[in-house]
């Protein structure tokens, strides 16, 4: 075990760097580092030929659309229009940095890790198809003002995760300042209660998704259930480590969900730029019904990339508090260390995202 | 415990696969002309953007200002020069290079704008201040949006050509390596990179050079 100690800090050091969504140049650093690059160099090129080929396919499937009106020619525009965004979103943005940084500081459930990439990645085609809609279709804006007006929403969003970090970082600070109070010494449960009777105590208190450990395996020592702050290591003394990540409660599954949607919305208020161009060019070739498909089956593609770096951001998350887990008072280091490293990443992401140049061409005015 | 190096492994692959900068919303096929003038010396550089249909529609939607449903010489021309105007902050994303060092604050002339099959083509002129002697000086040039929201590629056709060239002279359209040791370091916005001093090789920009026998 002593041996594993320096893995936790590096293994929070490279989730960290993952979760900061990798600047450039540390892409670069480790595709050198990991000696040959070519294979890098090839990826790299094949996705962005890639890329412009289905963007430019795009325009032409809508066009044939609009000419043929056949059920294969839509078919074509949907694939396209998916495996774009697919390929476009394994770039930076459509939220996977804000995802990562919210999942690993919160929530080690995978699954809700990939629902909430699904909905943030839904609720930004629905927010560009809405913007579109409503300013360009009913209200008559020409392009350019609908594209200002998703510069002032990108800026918003930014500002809401800066909100949303600055509240993680508060709630763990707070959480940590909470125990260096003095303690009151935990009271030792009586000889004769039940071990079952603490397991669905602890239950109410923590309302884990997992199950907890078979009852009875933690009554062969002293449990200290400080509640008022909420982490805690269920049973991982005794050498009998089952390891479940999930010995650290999570915040309570509703706040949890209440959290997550925020971040959605956060992530959702920012429209996907790629979406307002194919709008905005079926509403002007006069098929937009076109162009909210294509924009759904975009949604979906970016979803399913973004829900795969989510899936590893929690798997990483879990990963750490397991070994945490296995390492006697690393466990509560390693919670918060998480928590504060996840609300601070949100607050930078934000502040990055709220100063970056607004992401348009800066050709016509 | 084995799984802590996949774990580790795994994470690598996150950070490596969110392609760093491939993200352009913008798509463009670059042509450009090398000009000499009589003397055999490069006096300009052409430059010539044709934008993807998406980008073409999006920026000329509203130029039709008249509303007569099609775009006269006026329109485009105010086209142009607004783009000539927004681009000046962002070097107009063409870095020339005389002998390894950047041409600071190149100003582009004659501007111009055409629509041609839903397709937007903004050009123009970057004169050289003091015209290059090609056979003692080598001369580099590219178009490239450093924070790739725009993807500049040279076009399928004749994407290089020159224009009263002497014989001896040829050019030559490479792409560098992104894999180079620094060739993320323009991340962000050109905004940022004032002194641009490597541009042309850091970038994986599509550079052209010139080179003439003497």
């Amino acid at each position: 075990m002593q041996q594993l100690k320096p893995v936790l800090p590096s293994l929070l050091l490279v989730a960290t760097a993952a979760l900061l969504a990798m600047p450039a140049e540390a892409h670069a650093a480790v595709a050198l580092a990991a000696g040959d690059a070519s294979w890098w160099s090839g990826i790299l090129n094949w996705l962005q030929q890639t890329q412009s080929d289905l963007w430019r396919g795009l325009a032409k499937a809508i066009r044939a659309v609009k000419e043929e009106g056949s059920i294969t020619a839509a078919s074509w525009l949907i694939g396209l229009s998916f495996f774009y965004g697919v390929v476009h979103a394994a770039g930076p943005g459509h939220g996977k940095a804000i995802i990562s940084a919210y999942l690993v500081g919160n929530e080690s459930a995978v699954r809700r890790g990939i629902g909430l990439s699904l909905l943030s990645a839904a609720a930004q085609g629905l927010t560009a198809i809405l913007l579109v809609s409503i300013l360009a279709a009913l209200l008559g804006f020409i392009s350019r003002d609908v594209a200002g007006v998703a510069t002032w929403l990108e800026t918003a969003s930014a500002w809401v995760i800066v909100a949303i970090g600055a509240w993680f970082v508060a709630r763990t600070v707070r959480a940590l300042l909470n125990r260096r109070k003095p303690i009151i010494p935990p009271a030792r449960p009586p000889v004769s209660a039940s071990p079952v009777a603490q397991g669905n105590e602890a239950h109410l208190h923590h309302q884990h998704e997992h199950l907890h450990a078979p009852k009875g395996q933690c009554n062969a020592h002293t449990h200290h259930h400080e509640h008022h702050h909420g982490h805690h290591h269920g049973c991982q003394h005794e050498g009998h480590h089952h390891g479940h990540a999930h010995a650290v409660v999570t915040p309570d599954q509703a706040r949890g969900w209440r959290e997550g949607f925020a971040i959605v919305a956060a992530i959702g208020a920012r429209p996907c730029m790629g979406a307002i161009f194919v709008l905005l060019f079926a509403l002007a070739q006069g098929v937009f019904m076109l162009g909210i498909l294509g924009t759904a089956a975009m949604s979906l593609g970016t979803g399913i990339t973004v829900a795969v770096l989510a899936a590893l951001a929690s798997g990483a998350r879990a990963t750490a508090l397991k070994v945490a887990g296995s390492m006697d008072g690393w466990l509560d280091t390693a919670y918060h260390t998480l928590s504060l490293l996840g609300g601070l990443a949100l607050v930078l992401l934000g502040v990055a995202l709220a100063f970056q140049p607004p992401s348009a061409f800066p050709g016509a005015n | 415990m084995r799984k802590i190096p996949i774990a580790l492994g795994l994470l690598a692959a996150v950070a490596t696969t969110p392609v760093a900068q491939a993200h352009p919303h913008v798509f463009i096929d670059m042509r450009s002309a090398i000009s000499f003038n009589a003397a055999g010396q490069i006096d300009a550089i052409g430059i010539s953007w044709t934008f993807d249909e998406f980008y073409s529609q999006f920026s000329t939607d509203g130029v039709d200002s008249n509303g007569n449903g099609k775009f006269d010489p006026a329109e485009l021309q105010t086209l142009a020069n607004s783009f000539a105007k927004n681009l000046k902050e962002f070097r107009h994303f063409t870095f020339i290079e005389i002998d390894g060092r950047l041409i600071e604050n190149p100003t582009p002339s004659n501007a111009r704008a055409i629509v041609k099959n839903g397709q937007l083509t903004f050009a123009f002129r970057m004169p050289l201040a003091k015209p290059v002697d090609p056979t003692r000086t080598k001369l580099r040039f590219t178009s490239i949006d450093p924070s790739y929201y725009v993807d500049i590629s040279p076009a399928a056709t004749t994407p290089v050509s020159m224009v009263g060239a002497p014989k001896n002279c040829r050019h030559e359209l490479a792409r560098v390596d992104s894999t180079r040791p620094g060739g993320y370091n323009l991340s962000t916005s050109i905004r940022m990179m004032a002194p641009a001093d490597d541009v042309l090789n850091s970038t994986n920009a599509s550079v052209v050079e010139v080179s003439c026998n003497s």
